[in-house]
């Protein structure tokens, strides 16, 4: 069995279909993933805003001075910092409504007669994050402005002076009350390191390509070597074996390949717990193995039809495990969030997880729950590959 | 026009094949639409009203005082709101698989002292925060925590009155808020699900047509089959031209296919799109399946097996569709990404894709941005088959010498 | 002595196609028993039968004088199969194919070593064992397609049409090879098409059509079975039909057909045909050219039976 075992090994390390889609696609992926997040800006640095402002006579009027003082410091460029704000003025409404339809400025501000300001955005807008902070400026101004009147309504002995009146704007506007920003995790999450381990979950899946040619050279109704397999005095359990044997092996080296050239080329880090990371790709690869022998131990499908369904599912499995990008990983979160079981099946998206959990939590019990998970579909992969290969006989070849 | 129906009949054999690199890449960019910009029916502003989307958040009340709660309830009002139990693995939870966006954690006492702090004139004690590393809406969340947070502190510097008392005013006053409208257009714009779906379509329009040809006509390349062809009386250049002729008709299929299932599929939520705005969008994805065939011809002309164009295939539509922009915005990935970006032909797809999407209406201007795009996009597919006949020559004339 | 296969009332169908229709068949130990028959006879069919890889409806097999079924892998042990499509793993060479194979039956490497050399000997492919199977010819690839089948010394072994597509070269190899198997003490079941493959090699033939044995027995046994016992040849540049007629009325003629300048004449078994045929020619002035003479050949033995060519040629016309 281990001979055969052997001889499996070495015809997958020649076959070019495999050296592509297993040992160098995901370094290719990888190294893609390098060149392109190298300078990539942080989700949470906006840019300037470009803000039109219809500088009518409400505008310029005197209610409205303390918005045009917030306005003007927020588009001042600070020390070695970009402004805020970009503001463009405007006379004329329609000039200013014509503006915004055309993208020249991303939030149109008014202000009406008593000096309050509304906001207009245009339809179909990309770039909601800017509008929501636009939005957050002019509330807090208003809120402001809100709360003097609530004071003055409630209390008025407390605004009795110019000085609490001065005294209570200066606080409204001022930052004492702070928030600080606390790391639960171990290392600091990044949305890039989500692109590696869904890349780490879509290579699990790909490497079940290697299973699937080792299973088709077992049965007779997949190929003429399968026939001189299946009539030979090796009992097909050992066959099997000795194909789980050199898919796990192969599998297991190439996703611990790309597991090194993630963390050593690409930077990508596991928190100090790459110890582990080999444990996880050892349960990948049992999955692995698992889905390509169950693909091709079914009856039913002819091996090109398998094929295309082996290279579509692979991209299908790894879409809500998160390699397409953001929108990729906004459904990977609503599926989590929604329909969990169908996350739990996927073996993608357990072997992205279990690096996540790897790194992320401080117990190890998430990452060793995943790789339950893992280990429990491939079981059912398993006897699905059982059951279809009992067979030895056909109705025809 | 033999071997022009030869291989069209080999493509149509491995039918299959086309549903399956059609269809299903068709439907998981209807899933990408999903999970970014809502579900098929769309969310067609006929009102034009704005609405911010509510980032996801949760609180973690350690205080249990007036000024805890009333803060928990603002930003229950304000948010998604999740529950996130107050312990490190469910805080870890929340925050690796990004659970909330915000979490909230109001240590114990922080009510007392943010008064204390309010009427001795020092700093408030801090609140702290979990903030997603996915996107702004949870900065933008702390951002109004810590706005509510001074409103209070600053009234409790300013009166005496008791915190329930100052906690009701706080709540007053949120309710004063900008009023935000949608300017006015004249035509109804493209819901962003049909965008997403759209820009998905870069993947089976460019590698679902490379796939299938390689795999379709692989037996076409085969060697004794060419040997059988090149003996007959069809010349060497008319089969090329035959096969490209057929690749073409292949990426035209493809091209219908996928454009067909998106409108069938979100025929609802485009009713009062004007046509114009998904014709012209429609055509930005034809020009790109021009690229896609081109690309199916290089392969085809190359020679290449059947495993490696697969694999060129599939890899060349994930570089092209990330550097369209689908995976991350272009503009996050830096001036070199970008620049580089613009070298490749699925960038000023999208970029007309774009432009279709965020135009109030359609003008002569538009029409003439995306017919720009689009023969951008369209010389680079000349480009390519360019490349691919040069190449064919070069490799016949290398056979026979 | 017991029979190495023994094949009862098989019966195989494949929807509404009948391909195999109570065949029988018996083997006896150390024989090259050749099965004969035209593409789609259901030559294949029968060998996968009992090999165990297609069901089949009806009868029985025994291999070695016990039941056959797909779990008898001491029986498996003796067998070994060279079939019709090449078998061999690409990414492989020559001689890390035959170890694979091998490795199937026999365990122990070292004896395996001991093996695949005597294969590679056997077959003639010592030279080229490094090569992988991409590299080979038509005629070696063959070569080491038997070399898998038989490199574990198996003691019954299927042939199924080894010499399709092979120069005559290396057809002679594999013949003569086979014969050295027999020779050896192997049992072998040889399909073809080639009925000249067959008459060199097989010790007992066996022709079928559309899955029925039509008749077996020695090369000899199934020729003295048809009337024909000769067939004559003549190259006549004019030949009037009343000589023709007079030929016909000849004794121990069958038929007499001429066309495009050859007579031929099919005559029963005598020792006088030619030299009446050639008298008869003779007395009526005509010219004659070159003149064969041979004995019937199984193809003929075909087309008695069955009104067929062997190797799906038009029947012959204007007996």
């Amino acid at each position: 069995m281990l001979s055969l075992a052997g001889y499996h090994i070495r015809a997958m390390l020649r076959n070019n279909g495999i050296l592509i889609w297993v040992v160098a696609f995901p370094i290719i992926l990888a190294t893609l993933f390098m060149v392109m997040f190298d300078g990539m800006m942080s989700n949470q640095q906006a840019g300037t805003i470009a803000v039109g402002v219809l500088a009518d006579g409400n505008y310029q009027a005197p209610a409205a001075e303390p918005l045009r003082a917030i306005l003007g410091a927020l588009a001042e460029e600070g020390p070695g910092e970009e402004a805020f704000l970009a503001l463009t003025s405007y006379a004329d409404a329609d000039e200013a409504n014509d503006a915004l339809i055309a993208r020249e400025v991303e939030v149109l501000v008014t202000v009406d007669a008593d000096g309050a300001p509304q906001m207009s955005v245009p339809p179909n807008s990309l770039n909601s994050t800017h509008e929501a902070m636009v939005q957050a400026v002019l509330d807090r101004y208003l809120q402001s402005e809100a709360a003097v009147s609530e004071l003055a309504r409630n209390d008025p002995a407390a605004l009795a002076s110019p000085e609490a009146v001065a005294a209570l704007t200066a606080d409204l506007m001022g930052d004492e009350a702070q928030t600080a920003e606390v790391s639960v995790l171990r290392v600091d999450p990044s949305e890039m390191a989500r692109f590696y381990y869904a890349l780490l979950g879509f290579s699990t899946a790909m490497g079940a390509n290697v299973a699937s040619v080792l299973t088709e050279r077992l049965k007779a109704n997949l190929s003429p070597v399968g026939a001189r397999c299946q009539v030979s005095s090796m009992q097909p359990a050992r066959q099997l074996g000795a194909v789980l044997i050199a898919s796990w092996v192969i599998v297991f080296c190439c996703l611990m390949a790309a597991f090194c050239y993630i963390r050593f080329v690409a930077n990508v880090s596991f928190a100090g717990r790459e110890a582990l990371a080999p444990v996880a790709c050892a349960a990948c690869a049992l999955v692995s193995c698992a889905l390509g022998m169950a693909l091709w131990a079914l009856p039913w499908l002819s091996a090109n039809v398998k094929d295309a369904v082996l290279t579509v599912g692979v991209l299908v499995l790894a879409l809500p495990a998160g390699l397409y990008g953001e929108p990729a990983l906004g459904l990977s979160d609503w599926l989590t969030q929604h329909m969990p079981w169908l996350q739990a099946i996927n073996p993608s998206v357990q072997a992205a997880n279990a690096f996540y959990a790897l790194t992320y939590y401080d117990s190890l019990v998430p990452f060793f729950q995943t790789l339950s998970t893992i280990l429990a579909i491939a079981a059912v992969l398993f006897a699905v590959a059982a059951l279809c290969m009992r067979r030895q006989r056909y109705a025809s070849l | 026009m033999q071997v022009f129906k030869i291989a069209l009949r080999l493509v149509r054999r491995n039918w299959m094949l086309f549903a399956i690199y059609v269809l299903a890449l068709s439907v998981m960019g209807v899933f990408m639409a999903t999970g970014v910009g809502g579900g098929l029916a769309g969310s067609a502003s006929a009102d034009a009203s704005y609405e911010q989307a509510l980032p996801k958040a949760a609180v973690i009340d350690r205080d249990g005082s007036a000024v805890s709660r009333a803060l928990t309830e603002y930003v229950r009002a304000n948010s998604t709101f999740v529950e996130v139990e107050d312990g490190t693995f469910a805080l870890q939870d929340a925050a690796a698989r990004d659970v909330a966006s915000y979490v909230l954690v109001i240590p114990a006492g922080y009510g007392q002292g943010l008064l204390e702090a309010a009427r001795s004139g020092g700093d408030a004690p801090e609140l702290e925060c979990i903030v997603s590393y996915m996107g702004a809406s949870g900065s933008l969340m702390d951002e109004k925590v810590r706005s509510w947070a001074q409103e209070l502190y600053a009234l409790a510097a300013a009166s005496t009155a008791p915190v329930e008392e100052l906690v009701s005013w706080v709540e007053g006053v949120q309710d004063a808020r900008v009023p935000v409208s949608v300017a006015a257009t004249e035509q109804e714009g493209v819901p962003s699900a049909y965008l997403i779906y759209c820009q998905f379509a870069t993947y089976p329009l460019f590698g679902g047509v490379a796939a299938i040809v390689a795999t379709g006509l692989a037996s076409l390349r085969d060697p004794d089959v060419r040997r059988r062809v090149g003996a007959s009386c069809v010349g060497e250049g008319s089969f090329a031209r035959q096969v490209g002729a057929a690749i073409a008709v292949c990426g035209l299929v493809v091209w219908a296919a996928n454009a067909a299932f998106g409108l069938a599929l979100y025929h609802g939520s485009l009713e009062g799109v004007p046509p114009a705005s998904v014709a012209l969008m429609l055509g930005a994805l034809l020009a790109l399946g021009l690229v896609g065939t081109a690309f199916g011809f290089l392969l085809s002309q190359l020679g290449v097996s059947h495993q490696v164009a697969h694999a060129v295939a599939n890899i060349a539509s994930m570089v092209l569709t990330f550097l369209a922009g689908t995976w991350v915005s272009i503009d996050q990935m830096g001036a070199g990404m970008e620049a580089l970006a613009r070298f490749t032909p699925g960038y000023w797809c999208v970029d007309a894709l774009g432009a279709v999407y965020e135009a109030p209406a359609v003008t002569g201007e538009l029409v003439a941005r995306v017919a720009s795009d689009a023969l951008l996009v369209a010389l680079f597919a000349a480009v390519i088959a360019l490349v691919a006949v040069v190449a064919g020559r070069a490799r016949r004339q290398r056979a026979l010498a | 002595m017991t029979d190495v296969v023994s094949v009862s009332n098989l019966v195989k169908r494949y929807g509404d196609l009948v391909a195999l229709d109570h065949f029988s068949l018996r083997v006896a130990p150390g024989e090259i028993l050749g099965l004969l028959g035209p593409n789609g006879s259901g030559k294949t069919t029968a060998i996968n039968c009992m090999l165990q890889l297609l069901t089949y409806s009806q009868g029985s097999i025994e291999l070695f004088g016990q039941p056959m079924t797909p779990a008898r892998y001491d029986l498996k042990r003796k067998i070994g199969v060279v079939p019709q499509q090449v078998a061999v793993f690409d990414e492989l060479t020559a001689r890390e194919n035959i170890d694979c194979f091998c490795s199937l039956y026999v365990s122990d490497r070292a004896e395996r070593r001991v093996l695949v050399d005597a294969a590679l000997d056997f077959v003639g492919l010592r030279d080229f064992q490094r090569f992988r199977p991409r590299k080979l010819s038509g005629g070696l690839l063959r070569r080491l397609n038997i070399a898998c089948g038989i490199a574990h010394r198996p003691e019954l072994i299927f042939f199924d049409e080894p010499t399709v597509a092979v120069d005559p070269q290396s057809r002679n190899a594999i013949l003569s090879g086979i014969q050295r198997l027999r020779d050896e003490g192997a049992t072998v079941v040889y399909t073809s098409h080639y009925m000249e493959e067959v008459e060199q090699i097989c010790s007992r033939i066996v022709i079928m059509d559309h899955g029925r044995v039509l008749a077996q027995g020695t090369a000899d046994e199934l020729k003295r079975m048809i009337s024909t016992g000769e067939k004559i040849e003549i190259e006549v540049a004019d030949l009037p039909a009343a000589v023709l007629a007079a030929l016909r009325a000849l004794p121990h003629v069958i038929s007499a057909v001429y066309e495009a300048g050859v007579l031929r004449v099919s005559c029963e078994a005598s020792q006088r045909n030619l030299m009446d045929v050639l008298d008869a020619l003779g007395r009526a002035d005509v010219a004659v050219g070159r003149v064969w003479s041979e004995p019937p050949t199984l193809n003929d033995v075909f087309l008695e039976i069955t009104g067929r060519e062997l190797r799906d040629e038009t029947p012959e016309a204007g007996r």
